[in-house]
């Protein structure tokens, strides 16, 4: 079992006692700091984007490196960066949900209309979102009639590409390149067509 | 087989998708983290792409189910939706309240114009001339047997002349410019005041005010058409070059009066069979190439052609019950003609 690990915040790895690096894992530690190290700023921002914020990112990451560090006996230098990134995944769903959870469950029973009232959306927040649906769908009309359906339904509609493909009568992988391709088409024209609304 | 290799936005479109999937496998978030971080251009394309991918998250938690659901027809045809797209419903509402609305899509060009979701349309009848408001900046006059429709997002973005003769008003409320589909070509109106006249060769576009942007429909550049000038875009793809014409003459429609100027018979016989009751057709294309001049008042066309009895070698006849014949006349010792009175053709 490891001992208790003390953040480095210097060097944003943390260090252990190297007793604890045994010959069981396929990686010592100096060559899972240095994979870490070459890793971490893509790291950083994976989950940057999965959680929306930089300072939950940098939190994150460090969790990430404990978490892959006691599992280190099956990391070898191939597989580390997978491992990484999986480790990384998880505990972006993790942190999701536990935010979710946090700002539904907030206050007592005595005040669960008030939770209700505080979990939704704010009026701003709403703004925004009916001032985005409008631009998106334009783009979204300016997509071929599959590519639409397909981005519609996997996006807005939660189904899964296996689904779509039974509905539309396509392969999977041809619902994943009309996706693709949705995506592709819209972010672009976003990123062009936001600075005129 | 010749592989094309993903351009840079679709390859960030797929690792967007890889990282925003919760089940994607930890090597493919490794092969999208370092594809981003190997050049600023591929971290840039990234951030656009999960930017879009998260407004789209962010739509779904903050606008309830009911407000995104709407039916955005296919290209191809009437959509019969049972699945949901977005709409903006109620601003849509606001605008288009007590108005017969059909949402269907219409063949657009060109093909990058934008594919808005709301079609009006407008229809004249022969012999009528009527004005519509499409927004608070645009408005169009049909001329007789004339048919527009109009496409809205939020705006008025598209404007179609389906058949016949117009002269649309036009001024963009968003410094968005209107796109005016004319058959053999297109026009970009950022505002102006245009005529445009569609046949089977080509639409003839004539300015009265502000500047348009001619692009014929085989794509050549395209070429701005200023006020009192005139050009015909042909469906072969060319131009006939700019020239100075009477805009008031070109125009005068508006008021009942048909003009035209050294125009071939038979282009002024598809003129005048938007404002006669009784349809006239040519016999024989030489007839047909036969070049007139003249001012007709729209409610009284048979006095001119028995008018045109005088000046061309030509039999008027009209068959019972049936169209106005136009024929290249016999050889005879003197003129048939019929007087076919202001009444019969209108």
């Amino acid at each position: 079992m490891r001992t208790s690990a003390r953040a480095d915040a210097g060097a944003n790895v943390l260090n252990f006692p190297r007793a604890d690096v045994s010959a069981a894992s396929g990686l010592s530690e100096v060559m899972i700091r240095e994979r870490y190290s070459e890793l971490r700023q893509q790291l950083v921002g994976f989950l940057a984007y999965r959680l929306g914020s930089m300072a939950e990112a940098e939190d994150a990451a460090q969790t990430v490196f404990l978490r892959i560090w006691e599992r280190s006996e099956k990391l070898t230098n191939e597989n580390f960066s997978a491992l990484l990134f999986v480790a990384a995944r998880n505990l972006s769903i993790d942190l999701i949900r536990a935010r979710s959870r946090q700002a539904a469950g907030r206050g007592t029973d005595e005040d669960e209309a008030a939770n209700i009232a505080d979990s939704a959306p704010s009026a701003d927040r709403v703004l925004s979102a009916k001032q985005d649906l409008l631009l998106i769908q334009r783009l979204l009309a300016e997509l071929p009639g599959k590519c639409r359906k397909a981005f519609v339904a996997y996006k807005f509609d939660g189904e899964e590409y296996k689904d779509i493909a039974v509905e539309m009568g396509v392969t999977e992988s041809m619902v994943r390149k009309y996706v693709l391709r949705a995506v592709a088409h819209c972010a672009a024209r976003f990123t062009q067509l936001e600075g005129w609304e | 087989m010749r592989v094309v290799s993903p351009s840079g936005s679709e390859l960030a479109a797929r690792y967007a998708l890889v990282i925003s999937d919760p089940n994607s496998p930890g090597e493919a978030i490794a092969e999208a983290m370092a594809w981003a971080f190997a050049d600023q251009a591929h971290e840039r394309q990234l951030n656009e792409a999960m930017r879009f991918l998260d407004k789209c998250d962010g739509i779904a938690e903050s606008i309830p189910e009911h407000e995104i659901v709407a039916e955005v027809p296919d290209r191809s045809g009437w959509f019969a939706g049972n699945w949901k797209l977005m709409a903006v419903a109620a601003s849509f509402a606001l605008i288009f309240t007590g108005i017969g609305m059909s949402t269907y899509w219409q063949k657009t060009w060109p093909f990058h114009a934008p594919q808005p979701v709301v079609v009006r349309n407008f229809a004249s009848r022969v012999g009528e001339t009527r004005t519509v408001r499409l927004s608070d900046r645009a408005s169009v006059t049909l001329g007789g047997d004339t048919a527009i429709n109009a496409s809205y997002d939020d705006s008025l973005r598209h404007v179609a002349l389906v058949k016949g003769q117009a002269l649309l008003k036009l001024a963009s409320s968003d410094g968005q410019p209107i796109t005016v589909d004319v058959g053999a070509g297109a026009l970009q109106v950022d505002s102006a005041a245009f005529d445009v006249e569609r046949s089977d060769t080509g639409s003839t576009i004539t300015v009265a005010d502000g500047m348009v942007m001619v692009d014929s429909a085989a794509g050549q550049a395209a070429a701005p058409l200023a006020a009192g000038m005139q050009m015909t875009a042909y469906v072969d793809g060319t131009f006939s070059p700019p020239t100075k014409v009477n805009v008031e003459a070109v125009t005068s429609w508006c008021n009942g009066l048909i003009q035209f100027a050294d125009e071939r018979l038979a282009q002024v016989v598809e003129k005048l069979n938007r404002y006669s009751k009784v349809p006239i057709v040519i016999a024989g294309d030489d007839l047909g190439r036969e070049r007139v001049s003249g001012i007709v008042e729209a409610n009284k066309i048979g006095e001119w052609l028995s008018g045109l009895v005088q000046v061309l070698d030509i039999d008027v006849v009209r068959l019972h019950d049936g169209p106005v014949v136009l024929r290249q006349r016999a050889a005879r010792t003197k003129p048939m003609s019929r007087n076919l009175g202001e009444g019969q053709l209108t």
